[in-house]
């Protein structure tokens, strides 16, 4: 494994496996504890609104047993005044006059130092004073009216009593005419607060009367007269029906969430003014009061993590029974990349990586013949190349042998000439001494004989080193001068007339590793080729020369060059531009073949009508490499 | 009457033995060492060139032109051709070109003087005269 795969690799396999885990059981465990949770709570809340409300019930109920039995008295009390003759007369002789209002204190109560008493006074006015003069501003207002009337909460006097107020009509025993009203005040805190105190659950459970205006009458936590300044509360949960509330503010300063159960005093409610009312409010702090269900909360959340925990170490597991087998796997994927074939994976886990392995094992087996059947094929095939190249070379060998003695043959007419010309003065003076009686003539002859005779011995001599078959010579150092020269010579010899003319700028130049009479094939053959395309008139440059540390050989004429299309094709074995009887197309092809073989190079630059140069290039010879 | 054979050959040898082998003959040589000079002397001696001998490989004009040039210019003038190539596709072409008679070197003396023989008979045969050859 390369480097750039591991970095791309950031998750292996073991980490997704226990990621994918994690993700498929962590995903329905959460879901499943938060249903859990909030069903929980949700019913958690429904019992303890529904305790709540019915302590709420409870509690009004007996407030409102309270109220009634304080208002029984004060009616019994009514009727007890309404009886007594001389009160009578004074609320009757009072007049209907507003400003002069009749009050009696009747019966005569003296609770004013009395903490704990519950009825603070206790007077008599006539039927059309008293209430509204001795009315205080009270957050509820007065009750009007013949019917007994209930006023809400006041403020009264130097000890900052809270009181209320129950008025009673006084009414005529005859006639039934309102003759008076018997007023009481009583004292909420010492009223109420003994029914309200008591009632306590938990360490902050209780209960407290609030008014729909949001004023405590009772409350063992909160001052009677404070206002609860939550107006959205208190309408909440001032309602003529009881129930229980959720809210995120428990009246006590908190914003915390909670739960509230409430009930009218439907029997304190009846008595006050419309439009104002008692309500019983039942409350518990939240911390406790969602106890339980924080409990719950730990206890689900406790068991989420142990179930979370659970399946990582099964994660942790099962990939590691995964992930082992198949790291075994790649490690002999790796012998295997390394060429090592003959070890099989060894992985028993009697499943599908198993089935995998054993896969893998019979693409090895395949793998390891493939090779084997490969190694064979490509040793056969070398062997058959190296075959078809001994062939090649053969061929090649017999070519250059069989273009050389066709070179000959253009040759043949021009060697004729050299040696038929010295025979023919042979025979002349031959011919001549047999016809001549003077015998120093006939010595004159018989000397130029030998000189023509030795004549014809080095023409001989010249031609054999060419026909020797050039398998008979080994690579030596071969002066390319030389071979050019000879070149000429031997093309100038094949000539009809004189019309070619060959200038040689030839430079000394270190030899090359070659068989001479093949390099000087080579030369002859592009010198014959230019001759040819010339129609043997023109001029052909024969340049030598070291360039870029080879020896390169420039052979110039000034034909009438060569197309682009034939430049392509002019080194392919017979392909030729001439005559039938002019060359079979090997020449050019020769040539190449031989420059090849020293790891020579020859290249062509022709335009059409501008001549030809070929530019062949070989290396230089090592002395002691060459021979 | 002067008799003439020209011969053109660059190569003073062969002119030699042309010469001892004719030598005896009623004819007398007019030698060229190549076709230009041949082509001026045939010019000079038209009418007394009875044979021209032409060798093929020349300088500055070569045998095939200039037998060309004598069957154009003097196609009553019998050419023999005598080379060193023993090369029948050029004794065709010269054949073609007018000439009478293809010989290789070495020719024999009899072989030369039958040849040059026939040729001056050819010559007689265009001409409507002649002589006949002494051996």
């Amino acid at each position: 494994m390369n480097t750039s795969s591991n970095e791309r690799r950031r998750l292996g396999l073991r980490g997704k496996l226990i990621l994918a885990i994690f993700a498929a059981g962590s995903i329905p465990i959460g879901v499943g504890l938060w249903v859990a949770y909030d069903r929980g709570n949700s019913q958690l809340q429904a019992v303890i609104g529904g305790s709540f409300k019915a302590l709420a019930m409870n509690s009004a109920s007996k407030v409102d047993a309270e109220i009634q039995r304080v208002i029984a008295i004060n009616r019994a009390l009514a009727v007890e005044a309404a009886a007594d003759g001389g009160l009578r007369h004074v609320l009757l002789g009072a007049g209907p006059s507003p400003d002069e209002p009749v009050q009696v204190n009747w019966p005569a109560v003296h609770s004013e130092d009395e903490a704990d008493w519950v009825l603070r006074a206790s007077w008599v006015t006539g039927a059309t004073g008293g209430l509204f003069a001795d009315s205080v501003q009270s957050p509820t207002g007065i009750a009007k009216g013949a019917a007994v009337r209930l006023s809400g909460l006041s403020l009264h006097g130097e000890r900052q009593r809270f009181l209320f107020r129950i008025s009673s009509p006084i009414e005529g025993a005859e006639d039934g005419a309102l003759v008076g009203w018997l007023q009481r005040d009583y004292d909420v805190k010492n009223l109420l607060d003994p029914l309200v105190y008591p009632v306590r659950f938990g360490d902050t459970g209780h209960v407290m009367i609030v008014d729909k205006l949001g004023a405590i009458v009772s409350c063992p936590l909160l001052r009677t007269g404070s206002t609860i300044s939550d107006q959205a509360l208190i309408a909440r949960v001032a309602d003529d029906q009881e129930g229980w509330i959720t809210a995120h503010n428990d009246g006590h300063g908190s914003q915390k969430f909670s739960i509230i159960g409430h009930a009218p005093l439907r029997g304190v409610n009846e008595f006050l003014q419309p439009g104002a009312g008692w309500y019983m409010f039942v409350w518990q702090d939240s911390s406790e009061i969602f106890a339980p269900t924080r409990s719950l909360l730990a206890g689900v959340e406790l068991a989420g993590l142990f179930a979370i925990g659970l399946l990582g170490i099964l994660g942790l597991y099962a990939s590691s029974r995964i992930v082992k087998p198949i790291r075994r796997l790649r490690q002999a994927a790796a012998r295997i990349a390394s060429g090592d074939l003959d070890r099989p994976p060894d992985i028993n886990t009697g499943d599908e990586i198993e089935d995998l392995a054993h896969e893998f094992n019979d693409m090895r087996e395949q793998l390891r013949q493939l090779i084997g059947t490969l190694e064979d094929k490509v040793e056969q095939r070398t062997r058959e190349l190296e075959e078809t190249q001994a062939e090649k070379d053969r061929i090649v060998e017999h070519l250059i042998q069989t273009e050389k003695m066709a070179a000959m043959g253009t040759m043949a007419s021009g060697i004729g000439h050299e040696i038929n010309n010295p025979l023919y003065a042979i025979l002349g003076r031959a011919e001549a001494i047999r016809d001549e009686q003077d015998i120093d003539r006939c010595r004159g002859y018989g000397k130029e004989i030998i000189k023509y005779a030795k004549h014809i011995g080095e023409t001989v001599k010249d031609l054999s080193g060419y026909v020797r078959p050039g398998t008979q010579h080994d690579r030596e150092l071969v002066d390319v001068n030389e071979k050019l020269t000879e070149a000429v010579s031997m093309v100038e010899q094949s000539l009809l007339g004189n019309a070619v003319e060959f200038t040689q700028r030839l430079a000394p130049v270190p030899g090359i590793a070659a068989k001479p009479e093949e390099i000087r094939q080579v030369f002859f053959n592009v010198i014959r080729n230019g001759v040819q395309a010339m129609g043997e008139k023109g001029t052909v440059e024969i340049e030598s020369r070291v360039d870029d540390g080879q020896v390169a050989v420039l052979i110039r004429d000034t034909g009438p060059g060569i197309s682009k299309d034939h430049q392509r094709k002019i080194f392919d074995p017979f392909f030729t531009t001439k005559g039938p009887d002019e060359g079979e197309g090997l020449g050019l092809f020769i040539v190449q073949q031989i420059v090849k073989k020293y790891d020579g190079d020859i290249t062509l630059d022709s335009e059409n009508g501008a001549g030809t140069v070929f530019s062949i290039r070989f290396p230089v010879g090592e002395r002691n490499g060459a021979l | 009457m002067l008799h003439h054979i020209l011969v053109i050959d660059d190569e003073h040898e062969v002119r030699d033995v042309i010469r001892l082998q004719l030598s005896g003959t009623r004819y007398e040589l007019l030698e060229a060492e190549d076709g230009e000079q041949g082509i001026e002397l045939l010019n000079k001696n038209a009418l007394t060139v009875d044979v021209i001998i032409c060798d093929i490989r020349m300088p500055k004009i070569n045998g095939v032109e200039a037998v060309k040039y004598f069957h154009q210019e003097y196609p009553s003038t019998p050419v023999i051709v005598l080379t060193g190539y023993p090369d029948v596709k050029l004794a065709v072409e010269f054949m073609k070109q007018g000439a009478v008679e293809y010989l290789v070197k070495p020719v024999e003396k009899e072989q030369l003087i039958d040849a040059v023989e026939k040729a001056a008979a050819k010559r007689t045969l265009f001409s409507g005269g002649g002589s006949e050859m002494k051996p």
